[in-house]
């Protein structure tokens, strides 16, 4: 488990979560990046931008 | 063999990527966009035999991709189909002249003419950026006031790619697409994309479009590889519009996202793009 920096929700880590993986708090739907495995660290994902996407 | 992903970030699909590549005993080595420094003016002394190419970054899959394809890598997909896809305009030329049916579609360079072209074109009808992604930007203009509001606004932002006018007829769809996928020169599934109350007309399921299966028919196949013949052999997603008259297709993307489609399908996405590459590899 680890908190939210946005709203300090509480935002499951699943086990194989891994540094870099896009996480979605389920109580304000903030994108987090995984920034550190051991302690969990989360901080909000890098803004899309424009030229990003399918 | 040694095979690279290169990616911005971990997206749900990346992960599902690696986690497939190791349950078939392809380990990737990771490249991340973010951190990459290409060293242009000397000669790398290993590169990776193959990449899946996956970065967020249109612009960074060119570069990264034409850095790597120069040294010898096999990058999937490669630059030339890179840049198709990722350019509606290259894009609606290759296909119409490989006659694959597409919407109607102008490219003009300013104001006055992209009026004229949308008068040819008449209402309503689409005005898109030609580089961009899940439909920013993407606007459907009803008459003749909408468009001179849309391209007062393009001509003031400032960068030059809003000034490429690219302006296509509107396809009344029945509330929904199809997005089909291609690996190799298989049809592996399809999904509808529904228009949704968040959606609005677009129907991008990352913009709230409602994905269901699709079922594969021999036309919709037969649509699909005729599409991805105007690319190199590689792995697409194809955004194809039903009409009266048949299927069009109106872009392909070359680095497909495909988190929603796989429960609706029921097919391993993931797995079958890797299986490709391992085989396409060994060759």
């Amino acid at each position: 488990m680890a908190d939210c920096p946005e709203c300090a929700g509480t935002i499951e880590i699943k086990e194989g979560t891994e540094l870099g993986e896009i996480l979605q708090c389920p109580d304000c739907g903030s994108r987090l990046e995984v920034r550190s495995i051991n302690p969990i660290q989360l901080e909000r994902a890098p803004e899309i931008q424009e030229d990003w996407g399918e | 063999m040694v095979c690279a992903l290169i990616y911005t970030i971990l997206t749900p699909e990346n992960k599902l990527l690696i986690e497939e590549g190791k349950k078939q005993g392809l380990e990737f080595e990771r490249i991340n966009d973010n951190q990459a420094i290409l060293q242009l003016t000397q000669q790398p002394t290993t590169v990776p035999e193959t990449i899946l190419q996956r970065s967020s970054s249109f612009t960074r899959t060119l570069y990264l991709t034409h850095y790597f394809e120069t040294h010898g890598s096999w990058v999937v997909n490669t630059f030339f189909s890179q840049q198709v896809c990722g350019d509606k305009a290259y894009c609606s030329t290759l296909l119409a002249k490989a006659g694959v049916p597409t919407p109607r579609t102008f490219l003009a360079f300013s104001q006055e003419s992209a009026m004229k072209a949308i008068d040819n074109l008449g209402y309503p009808c689409v005005i898109k950026p030609t580089i961009g992604s899940w439909a920013r930007l993407v606007h459907r203009i009803n008459d003749r006031d909408a468009a001179e509001a849309v391209l007062e606004c393009r001509e003031v932002m400032g960068s030059a790619w809003q000034q490429i006018y690219y302006v296509q007829e509107h396809i009344n769809k029945p509330g929904r697409d199809i997005r089909a996928f291609v690996v190799g020169d298989e049809v592996i599934c399809a999904i509808y994309r529904i228009s949704t109350e968040k959606s609005g007309w677009v129907t991008n399921t990352g913009r709230g479009g409602k994905a269901e299966n699709c079922p594969l028919t021999d036309e919709l196949e037969e649509i699909c590889l005729k599409a991805v013949g105007i690319l190199d052999e590689g792995i697409y997603g194809i955004d194809i519009m039903e009409t009266d008259a048949g299927y069009v297709v109106h872009e392909i993307n070359h680095t497909t996202e495909f988190r929603n489609s796989i429960a609706p399908t029921g097919v391993n996405i993931a797995e079958k793009m890797i299986s490709w590459i391992k085989q396409k590899s060994k060759q």
